[in-house]
């Protein structure tokens, strides 16, 4: 239907009998935008009635949640995109560190002399992990606790192999060099420790919900207009809300399997939602499985430490070698006594490698080993999830895509505003009578009439937003509210701010609602 | 967490029951379809009361958890406070606000009390870990501001505090189940069904909650409306209408009073099995069960 159809059963009544005129209609249908809706025209097969309760909700679910949600995905996809950025920054920033001069014809020195270079270099720190370097200029990392770093952060020496000289010190994140762990805590927390991590839990939260909505609102249109073009590509010509909500609708499309990816991949590493991801995990037994590292002998050897540490290490390193484990590894000291070293494959890039091997050091043996082709499915594919979530399965064109996503998302949210802004509220108060409809931007009489019974106080179709021209159903009330209840349990970011939105919702309703009267 | 598990079923139930009640009269509400009126906030808040309270049974809830509840209860109970002046107005602000607001006010503190003085009552400590702890046959979810010895009995105020908010609830209770025998199971207008300008109304009429009419519209003026006579099979109709059924409500506590000709007739009944179930009644019936298991869970607390 063209935008300037409207319905015309309405304003007789609205003068003089107080009447709300949209609710003695009934609009079925939608107008070409697909928000806007109207009467259907004669002849026009009404929709089925589940679709007409539920689509109003549907409208008004994405459009509060985008309103509200809007700057915490904004600043999400913002620090996303400078997050894919950061491997390839790490590696230019930190080139000193990460690389070497190879001298020609000379072989790499005894990693335990590398370890011992490194533990003179920190003698403040325990040895957490030593990762042998993964191409002949690169250098070795030693990983060390140490005194006065917060949770998750180490100090790491870096040295070259073939003088067991150290490079350089640095506090890491985890395997990330400073430059790639500031954008990683930037995406993360915003620098805000435990309380920034809602606002990502928040962003998580809700994009499926955003995406979900929108994808069904959008894929509903095929229905009425029966173009899989206007589908699937956006308008190139026109002016105004439709074709801003042609972009907003057919990139939202395209972007929609990778944006459900990222959602439900960052909503693992939430603060809460994650937790119970996690239980959910271990009861499902999808949990990650891991060596075990407990030696059975009779006297359990002592927790290594200096130079005794440092053979051990090259040790372990050596057997997992004989025995098939090929770099990228690990190497992590026993925790406690009585336990065996670990070597662990870290590549994470395709074809990921992330066999593993407990060995005891003082007889060379095997004591456990797991090969990543026998995890659990559930746990490669967290595995794998995680990887692609950070740019890391397939290298630059899974970062490549991850720039498209976040470009794509940061210009939905922008569109998303734009058009909010085109309809944006102009206030009205109670007995004003009814503005006229534009021309240039034909209202439906409906979403008139409903705005002011439903006491939203606004100007004809604007403040009241898409989905308030009609009603939601009351079935479909209570399914959302039920499903809501048990997502909100399960997320409960997610569960909190919505139950601010409708509480804030109901004051709003009842408000204006007894204002109009 | 309660140490017998029939009982934590019953509770369980009880407050499943109450909460998905309430979740059907939010919806009536949010959906305009309510036939009696109410308050959003006040379903609203007894739904998380409802999801609330079973967290507790289990010993659900973490640390982070019970610092929400307590705020969210808190905001809830302001809400309530500041609906008390309204309650006590005659006309229609009255009958579209909270029903009894003083009652709700009584169960949202009885929430805060309840999650902040766990662990008190209970005599463990506050933890960090998010696990429950198990005391006097209870384990609670762990947080709050107390510390306390573990084993040492709960201090004398806070037993009667608990005390008396029990009594209170029990008071509440009272009041609920005398509304709902005073409450006919299906409240309405029957006089409407018979009235000639709502005779032709199809069996899937909808009424909203909110229509902008005025309350006491004179009934001849609505059946005198032309565009009545054109309703279609699914219109939504606003019949707001000055009645003895309303005059009665603004004379008595006017919240729960049926919308006129909301339930009116067999048509409004024939519309939806669950919403002809949402009487005033069984609002009452609703927020009786409620007002007894919060008691119920109070003492068990001591």
């Amino acid at each position: 239907m063209p935008d300037g159809t409207v319905s015309s059963t309405v304003s007789s009544t609205w003068s003089g009998t107080g009447l709300a005129p949209g609710l003695l209609t009934e609009p079925t249908g939608s107008d070409d935008l697909g928000l806007i809706e109207t009467s259907l025209p004669t002849g026009t097969t009404p929709r089925a009635w589940w679709w007409r309760e539920l689509r109003p909700l549907l409208l008004r679910v994405h459009f509060y949640a985008g309103l509200f949600v809007g700057p915490f995905l904004l600043v999400s996809a913002l620090t996303g995109l400078m997050y894919t950025a950061a491997p390839r920054l790490e590696q230019l920033v930190h080139h000193d560190q990460l690389h070497v001069t190879v001298p020609a014809g000379a072989a790499e020195l005894p990693l335990s002399q590398q370890i011992t270079a490194a533990g003179a270099a920190v003698p403040e720190g325990s040895i957490s992990e030593i990762r042998p370097p993964i191409g002949p200029d690169g250098t070795t990392r030693v990983v060390f606790n140490a005194p006065g770093l917060p949770d998750g952060y180490f100090r790491t020496a870096f040295v070259d192999p073939y003088t067991a000289q150290v490079r350089d010190t640095l506090t890491t994140y985890g395997q990330w060099l400073p430059v790639r762990a500031w954008f990683d805590e930037l995406h993360r927390t915003l620098f805000l420790g435990n309380v920034g991590r809602v606002y990502s839990e928040l962003s998580a939260s809700w994009l499926w919900v955003l995406t979900l909505s929108g994808l069904v609102i959008w894929m509903a249109r095929r229905r009425s207009t029966r173009r899989l073009r206007r589908l699937l590509t956006p308008r190139v010509h026109g002016t105004g809300r439709g074709r801003l909500r042609s972009w907003h609708g057919a990139v939202g499309l395209w972007a929609a399997v990778g944006l459900l990816f990222l959602s439900a991949t960052g909503l693992t590493w939430s603060q809460f939602a994650g937790n119970n991801v996690d239980t959910l995990r271990g009861a499902l037994q999808w949990t990650t499985p891991s060596v075990h590292t407990t030696i059975s002998a009779s006297v359990p050897p002592a927790l290594p430490k200096g130079a005794v540490l440092a053979e051990q290490a090259e040790r372990a390193l050596a057997v997992a070698r004989t025995h098939g484990l090929t770099d990228p590894v690990r190497i992590a000291p026993p925790t406690k006594p009585g336990r065996a070293w670990g070597v662990i494959q870290v590549k994470r890039s395709w074809p990921e490698k992330q066999d593993s091997m407990a060995i005891d050091p003082a007889t060379g043996t095997v004591v456990d080993q797991l090969r990543f082709a026998d995890w659990p499915l559930a746990a490669k594919l967290a595995r794998w999830g995680v990887d692609a979530h950070m740019g890391l399965l397939f290298g630059l064109p899974s970062q490549i895509a991850l720039t498209a996503l976040a470009i794509g998302l940061i210009c939905m949210i922008i569109w998303g505003y734009r058009m909010w802004w085109l309809r944006r509220p102009a206030r009205l108060t109670p007995g004003d009578p009814p503005a006229p409809l534009p021309a240039a931007a034909p209202r439906s009489a409906a979403a008139l009439g409903s705005a002011a019974a439903l006491g939203s106080a606004a100007a004809p179709g604007s403040a009241a937003g898409p989905g308030r021209a009609r009603r939601s159903g009351f079935g479909a009330v209570a399914l959302l509210g039920a499903v809501a209840i048990g997502v909100g349990l399960f997320l409960p970011v997610f569960g909190g701010s919505l139950l601010l939105f409708l509480l804030v919702d109901a004051v709003r309703t009842q408000r204006d609602a007894s204002a109009f009267r | 967490m309660i140490s017998s598990v029939p009982l934590s079923v019953s509770f369980t139930v009880l407050f499943a029951a109450t909460g998905c009640y309430s979740l059907l009269r939010w919806a009536s509400l949010r959906a305009g379809v309510a036939r009696h009126h109410g308050d959003q906030v006040a379903e609203l808040s007894h739904v998380v009361m409802n999801v609330a309270m079973i967290a507790m049974v289990w010993a659900w809830s973490g640390p982070t958890g019970n610092a929400a509840q307590i705020v969210v209860f808190t905001v809830l109970s302001g809400y309530f406070v500041s609906r008390l002046p309204l309650w006590r107005r005659p006309g229609p602000r009255r009958r579209s606000s909270c029903p009894a607001p003083g009652l709700h006010l009584l169960m949202s503190a009885s929430m805060v009390w309840m999650v902040a003085a766990m662990p008190l009552l209970t005599g463990g400590t506050a933890t960090d870990s998010g696990g429950g702890m198990v005391m006097d046959g209870m384990t609670t979810g762990g947080g709050g501001s107390a510390s306390h010895d573990p084993g040492a009995p709960a201090p004398g105020w806070a037993v009667a505090v608990t005390l008396a908010l029990s009594v209170a609830l029990v008071f509440a209770a009272v009041f609920w189940m005398r509304r709902a025998l005073a409450t006919p199971a299906h409240t309405g207008l029957p006089a409407l069904a018979g009235l000639p300008a709502l005779a032709g109304l199809p069996g899937h009429a909808e009424l909203p909650a909110h229509a902008g009419l005025p309350a006491h519209a004179g009934l001849p003026a609505l059946a005198e409306l032309p565009a009545l006579a054109g309703l279609r099979a699914h219109a939504e109709l606003p019949v707001f209408v000055g009645t003895g059924a309303a005059d009665a409500a603004d004379a008595g506590d006017g919240c729960d009073a049926a919308l006129p000709g909301r339930s009116a007739g067999p048509a409004g009944r024939a519309a939806n099995p669950l919403l002809a179930a949402l009487t005033p009644r069984a609002d009452a019936v609703c927020h009786l069960a409620m007002s007894l298991g919060m008691a119920a869970m109070c003492l068990l607390m001591l």
